[in-house]
């Protein structure tokens, strides 16, 4: 038999061909390296087609999506728990492009987060110039700003300038006439200041364990970076309390980063196609940057050529020529076909195979 | 649930996804899908339901391609009174409408019978119905479809390289 060609192989893996010209596809493919290749090249090119074509499906404002298919709503309502569990025979919800007002919450949460992003890098930042600032300086531009004491007070002196934190923040901030960008950073720099001063208030009335106790995410990196074990708090001067206090901001934005891990895929549509007369379902997510990804889930009877086509997770061969999509397929236990495409890295592909859950 | 019914439900979705992909306006998809329905209620019987839908629609396509602006400035006209009744989309992300972008061009480089073919293969036609649809034999289906295919991701490689090349120079 002469090698496959392509349009033999696509109507073959589009389940066009009759029984027996398929039987002998399969039986050349299976013993023909090239003409294996020249599959799984083609599976490549099915799953990449497919998925460059549901970005057409972003279409411009002012429309509706249509109703879907029963069978595609079916598999709508089961695609957050994915193929593992049977789509629902009851009738899914209309396909929305997204409530007006859950967009607006989203919204308002983008800009709550946005802010406070803003505020633990400005605090970051007040910790780096305030590091790299002398700390007699330091000291100075406090007492300026809390008591008309004299240009030359002595740095080290604490006790020239007993106003509390908070009511030095206020002071500072009515006194100083900043420019136009700077109330913002000032007013973080205050609200970094009073939550150090609580910090040290707790840290120093009574044991560094009841600190650990109450932000424990921040416990360790605090006492390792802040404040060594055996320093006597209480009678530290005021100069070595701001380090501690600013030491505790840097400590509060790292365990808040911790704990926002990378949003999972979110599903952005499911439909299914046909090919070789079983209907395939088709679940488009949505990456956090924005790329796209497309998993095809094939039952098993429908799988054509399992012979020759891998059964562990592997790229397609047009994986290794084509840098911008790739292709990961895998079989489940079931023996379902999984089939997992992008314009991401092959890594990708598996983190976000194994965000999904799917075996 | 009678026979339009029947017809609509089972088609309707299809069809449109299909002339959207191909057209790259939903309204206009719309509309040429609610034409091929009415012209469907009005037929006795249909043999290869299917494949007439997808070839009346393409049909619509071409004519409706060659009337005037007048017709499509009255569209505008009301889609924008109707706008209220409509749910707006989701905003499009920057990589998203980027990834559209490029496939939109990467499928209008495709031939005319490759790029129709590919879309309604998409759709779930059989071979048969793609022959019947676009007047050719079954048996060159495979062939056009696998070309079809090949290009549309050569391509659209071919136009994301600039794209990632800018990128890593930026980043160097």
């Amino acid at each position: 038999m002469q090698h496959l060609d392509d349009g033999t192989i696509h109507a073959w893996l589009d389940g066009a061909l009759g029984t027996g010209e398929a039987a002998a596809v399969e039986a050349h493919a299976a013993a023909c390296r090239d003409c294996a290749d020249r599959v799984a090249e083609a599976r490549g090119l099915i799953a990449a087609s497919s998925r460059i074509l549901t970005a057409l499906d972003d279409v411009p404002a002012h429309v509706v999506p249509v109703e879907r298919p029963a069978a595609a709503a079916a598999a709508w309502a089961a695609a957050p728990a994915l193929a593992a569990v049977p789509a629902p025979a009851a009738a899914a919800p209309p396909a929305r492009w997204g409530h007006r007002y859950g967009r607006l919450a989203a919204a308002v949460a983008f800009v709550l987060a946005g802010t406070l992003v803003i505020t633990r890098e400005a605090n970051r930042h007040e910790v780096a110039s305030r590091r790299e600032m002398p700390r007699a300086g330091n000291e100075q531009r406090l007492q300026r700003h809390s008591a008309p004491a004299p240009s030359n007070a002595p740095a080290a002196a604490p006790q020239a300038a007993p106003a509390p934190p908070a009511a030095l923040g206020g002071a500072a901030r009515r006194a100083e006439p900043a420019p136009a960008v700077k109330p913002r950073v000032k007013s973080f720099a205050q609200e970094a200041r009073q939550q150090a001063a609580a910090a040290k208030k707790s840290v120093a009335g009574t044991n560094t364990r009841a600190l650990g106790e109450a932000e424990k995410p921040a416990d360790t990196s605090f006492r390792t970076t802040g404040v060594p074990a055996s320093s006597t708090l209480a009678g530290r001067p005021v100069g070595e309390g701001k380090s501690l206090r600013l030491d505790a901001v840097v400590v509060t934005a790292q365990s808040t980063s911790a704990t926002n891990p990378p949003s999972p895929p979110r599903l952005l549509s499911v439909d299914s196609v046909e090919r070789g007369g079983i209907s395939v379902r088709r679940q488009t997510y949505v990456l956090q940057g924005g790329s796209r990804v497309v998993l095809e889930v094939m039952p098993a009877p429908a799988v054509p050529n399992d012979s020759v086509a891998p059964a562990a997770p592997a790229a397609a061969r047009a994986d290794s020529s084509s840098a911008a999509i790739h292709v990961l397929r895998w079989r489940g236990a079931d023996g379902t076909r999984y089939t997992l495409s992008g314009s991401v890295s092959i890594d990708e592909l598996q983190r976000v195979r194994a965000a999904l859950g799917v075996k | 649930m009678d026979d339009a019914e029947r017809l609509f439900r089972t088609y309707h979705g299809m069809l449109v996804r299909y002339l959207t992909r191909r057209l790259g306006d939903h309204d206009w998809a719309e509309e040429v899908a609610q034409e091929t329905f009415v012209r469907a209620l009005r037929q006795d019987h249909l043999t290869n339901e299917r494949a007439w839908v997808f070839t009346v629609a393409n049909n619509l396509v071409r004519d409706d391609a060659r009337r005037d602006a007048r017709r499509r400035a009255r569209l505008a006209l009301l889609r924008e009174e109707t706008r209220d009744d409509v749910v707006e989309p989701e905003p499009l992300s920057l990589e998203r409408a980027q990834d559209a972008a490029l496939a939109r061009r990467a499928v209008n480089a495709l031939a005319e019978r490759d790029r129709l073919a590919l879309l309604m293969r998409e759709e779930g036609l059989s071979y048969e119905e793609i022959a019947a649809a676009l007047h050719l034999s079954v048996g060159s289906i495979g062939t056009t479809v696998a070309r079809a295919r090949r290009r549309l991701v050569e391509q659209y490689e071919a136009l994301r390289e600039p794209r990632r090349g800018s990128t890593g120079h930026a980043a160097s």
